[in-house]
């Protein structure tokens, strides 16, 4: 009676969900890659230099997964577990958290399955290998521009992201490294957004509120960056106080070209993808893995912005 | 013979399995005021659906005028001219008299731009021709219930209606409003609008009607000039066996002890100063127009609303009252006047219904519950599917005997009544009628508010009258007649 | 109207509301096993069961508010702070049993504190002091933690979350405990029924001697304590406390209870239905995972079954009204 229309409707949509997958009867080597999330230019880059190593290499079936947001991390934790099920060839996984993600990590071990590390580096011994940037290094690249930029002196804050996850610990830590040698700078804090942009915004409004007289802003992501940068520009201050961003994607290198952003630390999110493909495939295969992969950091400042525009 | 309005030959009308019209015909002579009547159940809502174009029938015909109407839909039945006035008002609270009239339908200029001034000056005619210039760009909200009736009446008119179908227009009408709205039937007649009334208080058939039509169990009893037909075979009709006295023969005389006493009862803005007492074995009748604080009265004594000062003597104990918890263990009942807002919980079974109060200790026992349940519906006559089925599948007469049962099972001796009997028809009236008499013969107090005069009349032992809030007066049962009271409840004195 | 026997629509109605929600979840299953070959292993229906479980036990505490026509929107963050809690606790060398009991007794105290704003208050709708109670909870666990996990606990308290009995996961067995307390609670007790009562009609419940305030203020306790457990059960897998615990928790247990057949206006809803509920958003999100449909789809398709559980309960009304 009624049941029919559910039924129908339930029918409707899991057809939707079966034209995402086919089980192919010919021997493929699925390679699952899992990063924190899909809503910011980064990721996505990440996942198009993936499907490109994926392409290179037609016996390799890619998928790319990720949970809402970074901060879900036992989202990430249940896809995790549904693809260690799966019993897939190698599982390149951005971890969300640090203790979260161990145990299903070890679960994957259990399994046979080789994990590779990709952008952000977790103590997990067992791991194959690890393919990312000295985000270190990257704090370090953003306080010395800041440092020339404001003439060592005056008042600088960092914007960071989900507090405990190393890759931003260590660009937080880089920049410290640099900034607490200059007896002229007054370090006012480092306020977290959760890489996400809305939050970047509210952030730098107090921030701007509470430190009217703040010289420079150093956000260890773009999309904080770019929420910053809003909040600066609402306030006429744009080109009055140095803003360094982290990532280079294209929004953010077009705000540098455009004055209202001075810098950002350029990764190479594709190229990070594409290795860390290129590093599972071997790991499925049973090949020998490049342990640590630094993919390299570069600056983006107005002068060479038009470069990073392909 | 004039040639009928409307008129419905034949029809019948089944749900599912259980007949509700079986060959029913009726017509409306233009330019009369029509009852019908019947006890709940009897079809007149149906035969009345299928006029209005809401129901169709599963066979039988309809003409209007002397012409065929097929295929009748709300819209078509509109455009015929049959207008139907609800019980439940359907009228926008936030919108002004004259854009509820023209609801839908606005006068506007060629470009679809509303024409207000001339919304307002007709809404403003159509207001007189009926009696009544009220300010057409009031907010209907603020108009008391008689008056958005009105406003009701005066949309079937704005668009040339020939005929209005009233359901219970005086349920929630006070006296003095009832007769307004006889004054607006009167006119309507003179305009050659005809009225159907669908009503069960028999009275106003006598004071406003030109014909009667009786339905009993889906089937046309008889149409008759109401001249012709006096209320007793009126009620023999309806109910198909020897008209009874309608009120129990009285109760016996109360006993001495006081049961409930209260003194200097206020509650600001509600009630002042209401000080009485109703012993062991009596009826009190509480009168009044509506807006006399009654129902506040009531509910404030039963620990439902709060009260600013006073004193209460429960079995000449003094008590506090401060939740309808208190009250209930202290053995007070209280039989709400809306029984659907506050006396049921409508999707709950008929179980839960009956023994809520009754039954609190921690866990529940479902035996004893349903056989409680069992005995008491048998004692009082309810008629129900099934003891699980939830309370709105019950009719108004069965609903009400439910929130009664509840309290006889809670072994409750003083009742506070509101309005027993309102919206439930004759054969369940009588019921409740000898309830209360039984209840008061077995030595519970009751204290019955109702605003049908006659009710309180033939059942109280002494009528206390209120009037804006305060004791008007008080009357023995020897001395009260309807004058009486009405003198004391519009503010004379006796 | 179909022209259907007055009694078999009623009966059609009843079977509807009771056994729908099991139907379509035992359809999806079946739909699912046909598209992945992985859905119906003993492993993976163990992780359905095991990722379903915090939401489970939320979803039973929002049931019993639900019913009264209320809601809790501070579960969510309630978990968070339980967490947090607890998880401080451990690292100060409290023992794990106690810790337990803080987790359940933060969530209970904060829930009895979401009860009585609303009831004493007067305030219209429970929206109100739990929508407060969210933001001041999350707040509370990140200003306590700065914003860092607290991580590494030990294994006795998270044997509630991560351990097995006999192979079945201690999430499952927990879950299954708290089901039949409800169950007997809410079928057999009469607090239990009066919150149905208060559900139906307040006023009436009030007229018929309920008391309501302090009917209430126990059903958003009952959900504050579900909010404990549920924190206990996801620190324990998660194996750190960390204060974004939780975050959108609420939205999903409303889901459960909706997608359960539970009415928005209070008066109806089920133990098994909610279960139900739960499992059918777990089974979704399990079975699109293993299809590997992002996670943004999932959403989407979450969103089109809650429609279409309020629409079914809809239809189901018109055809057996008073139901």
């Amino acid at each position: 009676m009624r049941n029919r229309r559910f039924i129908s409707f339930l029918l409707v949509m899991l057809l939707g969900g079966a034209a995402c997958s086919r089980s192919a009867k010919t021997k493929k080597l699925d390679i699952v890659l899992v990063t924190k999330a899909l809503d910011s230019e980064f990721w996505q880059r990440l996942k198009s230099g993936a499907e490109q190593a994926a392409r290179q290499n037609p016996e390799v079936r890619l998928a790319v997964l990720a949970p809402e947001r970074e901060i879900n991390i036992d989202q990430q934790v249940a896809i995790l577990e549904d693809q260690i099920l799966k019993r897939v060839a190698a599982l390149a996984v951005a971890p969300a958290g640090v203790a979260e993600i161990i145990p299903v990590l070890e679960k994957a071990r259990a399994a046979g399955i080789p994990v590779l590390i990709v952008d952000t580096d977790i103590p997990w011994p067992h791991r194959a290998g690890f393919v990312g940037i000295d985000n270190r290094l990257g704090g370090r690249m953003a306080a010395e521009f800041i440092v020339r930029a404001i003439g060592g002196r005056g008042k600088v804050a960092v914007i960071r992201g989900v507090l405990g996850v190393a890759t931003q610990e260590d660009r937080l830590a880089g920049f410290l490294d640099v900034i607490q040698k200059v007896p002229g700078i007054h370090f006012v804090g480092a306020q977290p957004a959760n890489s996400e942009r809305a939050l970047g915004m509210t952030v730098m409004e107090n921030l701007l509120t509470r430190h009217p007289d703040l010289r420079a802003v150093f956000a260890t992501n773009d999309q904080m960056a770019l929420g910053a940068m809003e909040a600066i520009a609402a306030r006429n201050l744009t080109g009055k106080i140095v803003l360094v961003g982290f990532d280079a994607g294209r929004e953010a290198v077009r705000a540098v070209l455009d004055g209202r952003m001075d810098a950002v630390v350029a990764q190479f999110p594709e190229r990070i993808g594409e290795r860390a493909i290129q590093e599972a495939i071997k790991a499925a295969r049973g090949q020998p893995v490049e342990k640590f992969v630094d993919i390299g950091t570069g600056l983006v400042t107005r002068e060479n912005a038009h470069e990073f525009l392909r | 013979m004039t040639a009928p309005l409307l008129e419905l030959r034949d029809i019948r009308k089944s749900f599912g399995g259980v007949t509700a019209l079986d060959g029913v015909s009726f017509q409306v002579l233009p330019g009369e005021v029509h009852a019908l009547v019947g006890e709940n159940g009897a079809g007149k809502s149906t035969l009345m659906n299928i006029a209005s174009g809401v129901l169709q029938p599963d066979s039988g015909s309809i003409l209007w005028d002397g012409q065929p109407a097929p295929e009748l839909d709300p819209r078509r039945a509109r455009q015929l001219g049959i207008a139907f006035v609800h019980q439940e008002l359907a009228l926008v609270p936030q919108l002004s008299i004259a854009e509820n009239i023209y609801l839908g339908r606005h006068p506007t200029t060629p470009r679809p731009v509303v024409q207000w001034r001339v919304m307002l000056e007709r809404a403003r005619q159509l207001l007189a021709e009926l009696g009544r210039p009220l300010d057409p760009s009031l907010p209907v909200s603020r108009l008391s219930v008689g008056e958005q009736q009105l406003v009701e009446i005066a949309r079937a008119l704005a668009f040339h209606a020939r005929l209005v179908i009233m359901d219970e227009p005086t349920a929630a009408l006070s006296e003095h409003e009832v007769a307004r709205l006889f004054e607006v039937i009167a006119r309507l007649k003179h305009r050659g609008v005809s009225v159907i009334y669908i009503t069960h208080r028999l009275k106003e058939i006598y004071q406003t009607a030109d014909r009667v039509t009786v339905l009993r169990d889906g089937r046309h009893v008889i149409t008759a000039s109401v001249c012709e037909l006096p209320h007793d075979t009126l009620i023999r009709h309806m109910v198909g066996r020897a008209a009874q006295d309608q009120f129990p023969p009285p109760a016996p005389p109360p006993s001495p002890t006081t049961a409930l006493r209260v003194e200097n009862f206020t509650a600001r803005g509600r009630f002042h100063d209401v000080s009485f007492s109703v012993r062991r074995g009596e009826i009190l009748g509480l009168a009044g127009l509506v807006g006399a604080g009654r129902t506040d009265l009531l509910e404030a004594l039963f620990g439902a609303a709060p009260a600013d000062s006073g004193r209460l003597w429960i079995h000449e104990r003094p008590a506090r009252i401060r939740s309808p918890l208190d009250a209930i263990r202290l053995g007070m009942a209280l039989v709400p006047d809306d029984r659907k807002a506050k006396g049921l919980i409508l999707g709950a079974p008929l179980i839960w219904n009956v023994v809520l109060p009754s039954h609190r200790r921690f866990l529940i026992r479902s035996a004893e519950e349903r056989s409680q349940t069992e005995s008491i519906a048998r004692e009082l006559r309810i008629r129900a599917v099934g003891f699980d089925q939830p309370a709105s599948s019950l009719s108004g007469g069965n609903q009400q005997k439910v929130v009664l049962a509840r309290w006889l099972l809670a072994r409750a001796s003083i009742f506070l009544m509101d309005e027993p009997t309102r919206g439930i028809d004759v054969g369940a009236k009588a019921e409740v009628y000898e309830l209360i008499r039984r209840l008061a013969s077995g030595g519970a107090a009751i204290v019955l508010v109702s605003s049908e005069l006659e009710e309180i009349l033939g059942l109280a032992h002494r009528i206390l009258v209120m009037h804006r809030g305060r004791v008007a007066g008080e009357l023995p049962r020897e001395q009260a007649t309807e004058e009486a009271v009405m003198r004391l409840a519009t503010g004379g004195v006796a | 109207m179909t022209a259907m026997p007055a009694w078999l629509a009623r009966a059609a109605s009843e079977a509807l509301r009771r056994f729908g929600p099991l139907l379509a979840l035992l359809l999806m299953a079946a739909a699912l096993s046909l598209l992945s070959e992985h859905f119906l292993t003993l492993d993976n229906l163990l992780n359905v069961f095991r990722q379903s479980a915090v939401n489970a036990l939320l979803a039973l505490g929002q049931l019993t508010v639900i019913i009264t026509a209320g809601i809790d929107l501070s579960v969510g963050s309630l978990l968070g702070l339980s967490c947090v809690l607890a998880a401080m606790a451990l690292k100060a060398g409290v023992p794990s049993a106690a810790a337990v009991l803080l987790a359940l007794a933060t969530g209970a105290v904060l829930g009895a504190l979401n009860g009585i704003l609303f009831t004493k208050l007067r305030l219209p709708h429970p929206f109100i002091p739990t929508l407060g109670m969210m933001n001041v909870a999350r707040g509370l666990a990140l200003v306590l933690t700065g914003g860092f996990p607290i991580s590494e606990l030990p294994s006795p308290f998270r044997f509630w979350g991560a351990g097995a009995v006999a192979g079945i996961p201690m999430p499952v067995i927990v879950v299954l405990f708290f089901c039949v307390l409800f169950h007997l609670f809410l079928t057999r007790t009469t607090p239990g029924r009066d919150l149905y009562a208060i559900g139906g009609n307040r006023q009436a419940a009030l007229l018929c001697g309920v008391p309501v305030d302090r009917r209430l203020i126990l059903a958003y306790s009952l959900s504050g304590l579900m909010a404990g457990a549920g924190a206990v059960i996801l620190a324990g897998r998660m194996n750190s406390g960390f204060p974004l615990a939780g975050v959108g928790a609420e939205l999903d247990s409303i889901a459960a209870v909706i997608i359960g057949g539970a009415s928005f206006f209070g008066g109806v809803g089920t133990v098994l239905g909610t279960l139900v509920g739960a499992l059918i958003m777990g089974v979704l999100r399990n079975g699109l995972n293993l299809l590997n449909v992002s996670a943004y789809w999932q959403t989407v398709v979450i969103g089109a079954v809650i429609v279409a559980a309020v629409w079914v309960d809809v239809v189901r009304q018109r055809a057996a009204p008073g139901r």
